[in-house]
């Protein structure tokens, strides 16, 4: 179990050197010059004079070669430093540390809903196929698949805040502000997730062991409690795991939307106003979410399927 | 009282960022900007220059007290402005030696080289008073100014929390306590303010005003900004270094469409280079009627005719074929470049409207590679004409990166805005700054197409609210609620 894990953790290195090294060369070759980017925001002016321009080149190191740059980036990093918003002026480390928790509930609010919705209605669909039920969650499957999430976001603000007046219509002060986005978000995931315990739990119940189950007289519940489910979900936990590290770079439009503090709005802002250590130090906290889910994941499947314990072992 | 705003206010330095604690009344400086966006006293009662022009002496306002009990003194002003010059890129083109407290309510700022827009560099938010104790934190984390106002918390990215100053020199607020919530989304700010969350949403599109004019529970307040639509020319090469040619576009181009089009009728054409209802707006100057046909007959005088007949002008075998540059960042645009080449194709100019992201077109506009750039441009950094018109239509700015006409000069223009440097006098200046307002018009090196306006939807219950030509200020000490 241990020389597992820590295997799947040195593979990550060379991800995350590779991760570093393509958003760093991206924002080389992006258009425009990143000190008069960075002034129009601070002087709230799309035209900066041109003495500010060559204080501010100086002041983010633009006059050095790039392999400076990115070398000068890559060991401040390795030590923990991840530089500081040139908006700001406050630390990356800090800004991220403001923005993470209300993404991280957002995702995690937004799973447990998606969870709620979809894994139930997926199992009994794939139980009862071609039944009503069946078509029924396929048509809101579909429907939730189509609409965007921004749009579920507004219809729920107009519907819950401003005609139920139940729920606040956006801002962040606490757990009620994130119902109404993680709904949003929560509904476009679930139809994906629906659908794919339901294909997961017909496949299942083809499978030989379900006949032999059947076979030898089990109740058809004790059937699918206990062997059919403990199948069917692998594939489902692998796929939402995935999605719930898209999340936190993913929700942006929704953070926006719902003018939440968090991660990917953090992200969209540095990225638009190229604020550059904040960005980079965005991306690389994307990609260690996304190593860590994918590792969890591992080891959930590592602990839930015997079959995997066993070829790594 | 809530408010919804686009803009994150950053960081609670007012030194590096000062625009929004100066709009909600925390901070104040030394020179306001009034309604007609001309300065006014603030903290200072009044200024004057040497003889030389290099030596302001700002005399400043007795019996003000910062929010920590403090006095306000010049010593104070003067590590203020000093810390700010230290942290603060807005002057790095003002050419400041040296910051002198003569005496407690003595201030002298000393230039290298005159400069008559001093005073309104004093209005900047950047030049805030802070209390010598809050400059001692460094990195501003709670800014102690002098205003009606005292600053209580920051989130960033999600609201900025004033209350009222009770000891207040002036008009103390009505209000007790202003919370400014962040929310990029203008659709999102509509909604709080109808959910009751807020009671003002500022800045919303003419889509979204639409919907409210109806609802008698709302008032949209409009205002033109400091900021216009500008078509330039490249008066260098090509066409248009011929004004005859630059003065036939003044009359192909509808500017009334472009408004009635794209931004939903919100505004007016423009007609002078600064708004109207600025103190240094020319009422004086007519607009430019729409004529197509007087227009064409102004380019058949000018030596463009169709001589064969395929629809568009022609010149010695050249076609009169442009290039117009804009940009989507700001996204009104493209569809006016899309109607300016419509309107001139049925006048037989042909247009190519080349709209590309704001770098680009700017290294094409610095490069000369345009015959028409089309884009947004601030008046008023510095809330005086001086500083625009020195920028951008005197030839040592058109000539080296200004924003107005490309590689344009006029003798006479030169030597107005020369003269009006001289002047402090408010009235006798803007005497001159109309003169070279109307040359401007006259030339054409620019067509003003229209001015950027702000629309805010307050819920009826607020009383009071006004918006400011500048954006300097809500004037939240005037508001009630009811």
């Amino acid at each position: 179990m241990r020389s597992f894990i820590i295997f799947r953790l040195l593979q990550t290195i060379p991800v995350l050197i590779g991760i570093s090294f393509i958003v760093f060369s991206l924002l080389l070759f992006s258009p425009g010059d990143p000190a008069v980017i960075n002034l129009r925001a601070i002087m709230n002016t799309e035209q900066p004079p041109a003495e500010a321009v060559a204080e501010m080149r100086i002041e983010m190191n633009l006059d050095k070669p790039w392999y400076i740059q990115y070398w000068s980036w890559l060991s401040r990093v390795s030590t923990g430093d991840l530089g500081y918003s040139y908006q700001t002026r406050r630390s990356t480390f800090e800004e991220i540390a403001r923005a993470f928790p209300v993404t991280f509930l957002l995702s995690t609010l937004a799973m447990a809903f998606s969870c709620i919705i979809a894994i139930p209605l997926g199992i009994l669909s794939g139980v009862y196929q071609n039944t009503l039920l069946d078509h029924c969650t396929r048509g809101i499957s579909i429907i939730g698949l189509s609409i965007p999430d921004f749009f579920i976001g507004i219809l729920g603000i107009m519907f819950f805040s401003i005609y139920l007046n139940w729920l606040p219509v956006a801002g962040y002060n606490g757990l009620e502000y994130l119902i109404l986005p993680a709904l949003a978000l929560a509904v476009g995931m679930s139809a994906i997730t629906m659908r794919l315990m339901r294909t997961s739990m017909a496949e299942v119940l083809e499978e030989d062991y379900i006949r032999t189950a059947v076979a030898k007289g089990l109740p058809k519940g004790l059937i699918i409690k206990r062997h059919a489910i403990k199948n069917a979900i692998i594939p489902v936990i692998t796929y939402m795991g995935t999605q719930y590290g898209w999340l936190f770079g993913g929700a942006m439009i929704i953070e926006t939307l719902f003018a939440l503090p968090g991660l990917g709005r953090l992200f969209v802002e540095s990225a638009s106003t190229r604020d550059i250590m904040v960005l980079q130090g965005c991306v690389l906290v994307f990609a260690l979410v996304f190593v860590f889910i994918n590792l969890g994941i591992d080891i959930l499947q590592y602990l839930l399927d015997p079959r995997v314990r066993q070829n790594n072992e | 009282m809530d408010i919804a705003a686009p803009w994150d206010p950053k960081t609670t330095d007012p030194h590096v960022n000062g625009a929004i604690a100066q709009r909600l009344g925390v901070t104040e400086t030394l020179v306001e900007v009034n309604d007609e966006a001309l300065i006014s006293p603030g903290l200072a009662t009044s200024w004057n220059v040497s003889g030389d022009q290099k030596t302001w002496t700002f005399q400043l306002r007795d019996g003000v007290k910062f929010h920590d009990g403090t006095p306000f003194t010049a010593q104070a002003m003067k590590k203020s402005l000093e810390d700010s010059l230290k942290k603060s890129k807005t002057f790095s083109s003002v050419p400041i030696k040296e910051i002198k407290a003569s005496d407690d309510h003595t201030l002298e700022i000393v230039l290298n080289q005159s400069l008559p827009s001093l005073p309104a560099w004093m209005a900047k938010g950047e030049s805030a008073a802070l209390s010598e104790a809050c400059i001692d934190q460094g990195d501003i984390s709670t800014p102690i100014s002098t205003g009606p106002f005292k600053f209580s918390s920051f989130s960033p990215n999600e609201k900025f929390v004033v209350v009222k100053n009770t000891d207040y020199w002036g008009k103390v607020p009505s209000v007790d306590e202003v919370v400014y919530h962040v929310v990029p989304e203008a659709e999102t700010r509509s909604m709080m303010l109808k959910g009751g969350d807020v009671q003002i949403a500022q800045i919303l599109s003419p889509e979204i005003t639409e919907g409210y004019k109806s609802d008698g529970s709302f008032t949209v307040n409009t205002e033109p900004i400091s900021r216009v639509r500008l078509l330039s020319y490249n008066c260098e090469e090509g066409p248009f270094a011929d004004t005859a040619v630059r003065q036939a576009m003044n009359y192909a181009i509808n500017r009334q469409d472009l408004v009635d089009y794209v931004l939903e009728g919100v505004g007016e054409p423009a007609t002078s280079l600064f708004p109207t209802t600025f103190y240094w707006g020319d009422k004086d100057i007519a607009a430019y009627p729409y004529d197509p046909e007087k227009a064409k007959s102004m380019l058949n005088a000018a030596g463009w005719k169709d001589s064969d007949n395929d629809g568009i002008l022609d010149k010695n075998g050249e076609k009169l074929s442009l290039t117009l540059v804009t940009y989507p960042e700001r996204a009104e645009l493209p569809p006016m470049a899309e109607i300016i080449q419509d309107e001139l194709k049925k006048i037989g100019v042909e247009v190519e409207v080349k709209s590309v992201d704001i770098d680009t077109s700017e290294n094409m506009r610095f490069s000369g590679d345009f015959d028409m750039y089309l884009g947004g441009r601030s008046l008023m950094n510095a809330p005086d004409p001086d500083w625009i018109m020195m920028a951008d239509y005197d030839s040592s700015g058109s000539f080296n990166k200004g924003y107005g006409p490309y590689n344009w000069k006029n003798e006479k223009l030169d030597s107005i805005l020369d003269e009006a440097r001289t002047l402090t006098d408010n009235a006798a200046r803007k005497k001159l700054y109309d003169q070279a307002q109307q040359i401007i018009n006259d030339e054409a090196p620019v067509s003003v197409l229209s001015y950027y306006v702000n629309q805010d939807v307050t819920s009826n219950n607020v009383k009071g609210y006004r918006m400011h030509p500048t954006e300097f200020a809500f004037h939240l000490e005037d508001v009630s609620l009811s």
